[in-house]
């Protein structure tokens, strides 16, 4: 089973890769449009697999826009402000290091709150957030924000840029699956994934609970914080609009549209939002009432997210019965 | 710091706080009989003011007519949503709060769409500007929107306090099975406790009709703001919220006129951060 799933993923892995070539040799006029939409999928796919871990020890974040927005303004002032690091990949790494001492900060007060005070509060920081990126000037660039951020170094290897960010993005996106599923996989995952079910039972198995909570805190937002630096070189631009209410709740709904209950929700969850919001675009202000839609339509109805779809096939396929997922994943996972 | 200027602001504060206070007593209320935080509250506070707006402009009832308008829409619209989205969920926290989130997106995307892009106002029928002694000047519009603030916070606290309706609350709030089995009719007390939070976001919307102006995303700050409070005096406690109203409307009305408009939203919440080091449960939570 483990061999049929490694392959898999292999092959998927050869057809991303061959697929900018493929495209081009087709239809070149349509790889602009098929690698933006990709190179977007491959970051959504990030963000929501961090807030994913996060969720595993029980911790809904509503503000992971402001973890993105963080590391993106601090690409932006390290390279064009105040030119202080020429090397894009040193101002990722910086500034997603700086998102994830904010994390820890925030985190020192926020993770033993319940978490319904957990996701208010960091609603309220990104909330925040905006306020200050607007008012202030000097660093943040006020509301215009910070424009003409530069590309990588290594970009020029791949010829034009869209192809460029398009295997940047797939190797950040492959790495985040890699770190993340080899750590849902390990004995801190098991962690993780008991604080999520019952944090006094497990603090009661001498276990640090506030300590993983830090730690899965801060390494998601470590994890996010290197795609938001990435996509500002992407958008040459940050501004405090790019960060709104919408950038964290889309990382939410990629888990709750994918499903909460496997690794592979978030990452079908990611492909499906990113499309439907490229499809959306052309409907305006239906774009809101169709997304708010559809948020109650697959809570009511789907639960478990896409990936309950395969798993209630899967247990009526084997007609074990017993084992069947009927909804409500969505609360044994984060409950 | 002339006096006067530090009355002005006081008053400015009374006003900010009576409709916070209208919010997020609305919010606790929810949050106590639900147990399920209410993301959808700024747009039906949209809505409130849009009610208002759209009665006296288009329908030329009279101000205090379209207020009536609103007692006698907003539970209907309540029940409504609590029976057709949230009841079938109830027990889901995490479904109950996306699916609130996706009621306000839907509301404000169709808000968009019909009420359009432009600012809109009323302006107050009897306005006076009162000349207090010493040299304040209040218009008739902020006094009155106080006055009617404290007059349906005043009803809550009686129906909640006083009614067999705010008996059945209370049951249910503290333990639902219990109140189950003494044969409340529970389904039916969630839905009026529903639809009496979000009365009282539709009022506290009408009533800032006159006052500021509305567009179809002026709920979401008034909403922030109700959530701060209500981590500020904790979840549940309607003193709590009420008391932590008028702080936060004295915070932003004297922080907005001496640091700038902006300084109100950080210093909230630099006051959430300052509370949760100190005393996690809010000023009169308990856990």
């Amino acid at each position: 089973m483990n061999n049929i799933k490694t392959f898999l993923v292999l092959i998927l892995l050869v057809l991303l890769a061959g697929l900018p070539f493929l495209i081009k040799g087709i239809a070149p006029g349509w790889w602009e449009l098929f690698s933006h939409i990709l190179t977007k999928i491959f970051l959504n796919v990030a963000f929501g697999l961090c807030l994913w871990m996060m969720l595993q020890a029980g911790m809904l974040s509503l503000g992971q826009g402001a973890f993105i927005a963080i590391s993106a303004y601090m690409t932006g002032i390290l390279s064009v402000k105040y030119q202080l690091v020429t090397n894009l990949w040193l101002c990722y790494l910086i500034g997603a290091l700086t998102a994830s001492v904010v994390s820890l900060l925030l985190g020192l007060i926020t993770v033993h709150l319940r978490r319904i005070f957990f996701l208010l509060v960091t609603w309220a920081f990104a909330e925040m957030l905006h306020p200050i990126l607007t008012s202030f000037e000097n660093p943040f660039g006020g509301a215009a924000g910070i424009v003409n951020i530069p590309p990588p170094s290594g970009i020029s290897l791949f010829g034009e840029p869209g192809t460029g960010y398009y295997f940047i993005t797939l190797l950040y996106a492959v790495v985040v699956t890699l770190i993340i599923w080899s750590v849902s996989l390990s004995k801190v995952g098991l962690i993780y994934k008991s604080i999520g079910q019952n944090d006094i039972l497990t603090t009661f198995c001498g276990i640090h609970v506030r300590r993983y909570k830090l730690q899965v805190f801060a390494l998601g937002c470590f994890l996010t914080g290197v795609g938001g630096g990435i996509l500002a070189s992407y958008l040459t631009a940050v501004s405090p609009e790019t960060f709104t209410f919408f950038a964290s709740l889309d990382i939410i709904m990629i888990n709750l549209i994918g499903g909460m209950g496997f690794i592979m929700g978030p990452i079908i969850g990611a492909v499906i939002l990113t499309g439907m919001n490229e499809i959306l675009f052309a409907v305006g202000y239906y774009k809101m009432t169709v997304y708010g839609l559809m948020i109650i339509l697959v809570i009511r109805f789907l639960p478990g997210g896409l990936i309950s779809i395969l798993a209630v096939l899967r247990t009526a396929f084997r007609r074990t019965g017993g084992n069947q997922k009927k909804g409500g994943e969505v609360e044994r996972t984060v409950a | 710091m002339p006096s006067q200027l530090i009355m002005q602001m006081a008053v400015t504060g009374l006003v900010l706080g009576s409709i916070y206070m209208l919010m997020a007593s609305g919010l606790t209320l929810i949050y106590g009989i639900m147990h399920q935080v209410n993301m959808a509250h700024g747009v039906f506070f949209m809505l409130g003011a849009m009610l208002a707006y759209y009665a006296t402009k288009f329908a030329g009832l009279p101000y205090f007519v379209s207020l009536f308008l609103i007692l006698a829409v907003f539970p209907f619209i309540g029940i409504l949503f609590e029976r057709v989205i949230f009841r079938p969920i109830r027990h889901l926290w995490l479904a109950g709060y996306m699916s609130t989130i996706g009621v306000w997106i839907m509301i404000e995307g169709l808000g968009w769409q019909f009420f359009g892009t432009v600012e809109k106002g009323l302006s107050f029928p009897y306005e006076v500007l009162l000349r207090l002694p010493g040299g304040v000047i209040i218009p008739l519009s902020k006094v009155t929107v106080c006055l009617l603030a404290v007059l349906i916070i005043a009803v809550v606290y009686f129906v909640v306090g006083r009614t067999k309706l705010g008996r059945q609350m209370r049951a249910i709030e503290q333990q639902p099975k219990a109140a189950k089995l003494m044969g409340i009719n529970s389904d039916r007390v969630v839905a009026m406790g529903f639809a009496l939070g979000i009365t009282l976001a539709g009022m506290a919307g009408g009533l800032v009709s006159t006052l500021y102006s509305i567009s179809p995303t002026s709920g979401s700050g008034p909403m922030l703001k109700a959530f701060i409070i209500i981590i500020l005096g904790g979840l549940g406690s309607v003193t709590g919220s009420v008391v932590a109203s008028f702080l936060l409307g004295f915070i932003d009305s004297f922080g907005g006129t001496l640091f700038g408009p902006q300084a109100g939203h950080f210093l909230g919440f630099a006051l959430v951060i300052v509370l949760l080091i100190f005393k996690p449960a809010g000023i009169f939570g308990h856990e």
